[in-house]
């Protein structure tokens, strides 16, 4: 490498800055990010109005979890169970009522072999809407 | 010498291992769905000739066309069987609030509603056969006969959870 090369590399750098170049293009940086901002302002405020106010604390529900299934299963049983296993009246003005389920066997066991046929139709019982769950 | 003819020895042995007996990896055979010209159809997947059934299939026909005389020992089976399969939706009393339905599943209809107390016994068939709804098919799981059985322990339960007193005066003395 030429002497005269490595003496104009050690050269120090000139003090003449372009002060006024430097300036434009802060500036124009500064513009730049102002008018962004603005537009994504804009923006803002056309398509989500409510970008910008407070945020409502909501509260989903909480999840319906089963701490104790076993329990949540012996409570269902032991009441349809006794809705199994009970006299009770339906409908007493229609002479209606219920009746234990071995009871019930032997009645449709001594039906003979009109056992399957469906029963005489009465008005139907009200759909129920706890079946004894919590 | 004795060295010579021990490696011609053990050379012979490692060329009789290599001698395998391919024919069952390599038969003369037709490859699945292949073309076959031995076949009059010419396709080596050949159908079943005609009235060809299953072992089983014929008693179990008869399963499903011919319903069970019924008496106590088939409600109790029905019974079994209700609360094996049918329980966890239908609920034990049949009121369709099962544990499964307690649990956000889609409630059945209740066997105690008028169109389910009207409806035949075919119908209810037909639908553990072939399933309704968002109830898939029981034919896979419930034998033709243990159906008919469930048939009859559900117009058990409808006999239970309305019961015209009229029809049974003797029960009546019960009644609080």
């Amino acid at each position: 490498m030429p002497t005269e090369e490595m003496g104009n590399r050690a050269l120090p750098q000139p003090a003449d800055i372009h002060s006024r170049a430097v300036l434009a293009v802060v500036g124009c940086f500064l513009l730049f990010v102002g008018a962004a901002i603005a537009g994504l302002l804009l923006f803002l405020n056309n398509r989500a109005p409510g970008a910008f106010s407070p945020r409502v604390e909501s509260r989903f529900p909480s999840p319906e979890l089963q701490t104790s299934p076993e329990v949540d299963f012996a409570r269902l049983e032991a009441a349809q169970q006794a809705q199994l296993s009970s006299y009770a009246w339906v409908d007493r003005d229609h002479d209606l009522a219920r009746i234990p389920i071995d009871e019930a066997m032997q009645l449709v066991a001594g039906r003979g072999e009109h056992a399957y046929d469906a029963p005489q139709l009465r008005p139907a019982l009200p759909p129920r809407v706890n079946g004894g769950m919590p | 010498m004795t060295m010579r003819r021990l490696a011609c020895l053990t050379m012979l042995l490692a060329a009789l291992g290599g001698c395998g007996d391919h024919s069952m990896s390599q038969q003369n055979r037709y490859g699945t769905f292949s073309k076959a010209p031995l076949f009059r159809d010419g396709t080596e997947a050949q159908s079943l000739p005609k009235g060809t059934v299953a072992q089983g299939d014929l008693a179990r026909a008869r399963q499903i066309t011919t319903p069970p005389a019924v008496d106590m020992a088939l409600l109790s089976r029905g019974r079994e069987r209700y609360d094996i399969y049918c329980s966890p939706c239908h609920g034990l009393s049949g009121h369709g609030d099962g544990m499964i339905v307690q649990r956000g599943f889609p409630a059945p209809p209740s066997y105690h509603s008028a169109r389910l107390r009207a409806a035949d016994a075919r119908h209810i068939f037909d639908v553990i056969t072939n399933g309704y709804g968002t109830m898939y098919s029981y034919a896979a799981r419930i034998e033709p006969r243990d159906r008919w059985a469930i048939i009859a322990y559900i117009r058990a339960l409808q006999q239970s959870q309305q019961t015209d007193m009229a029809a049974a005066p003797q029960l009546r003395s019960k009644l609080p």
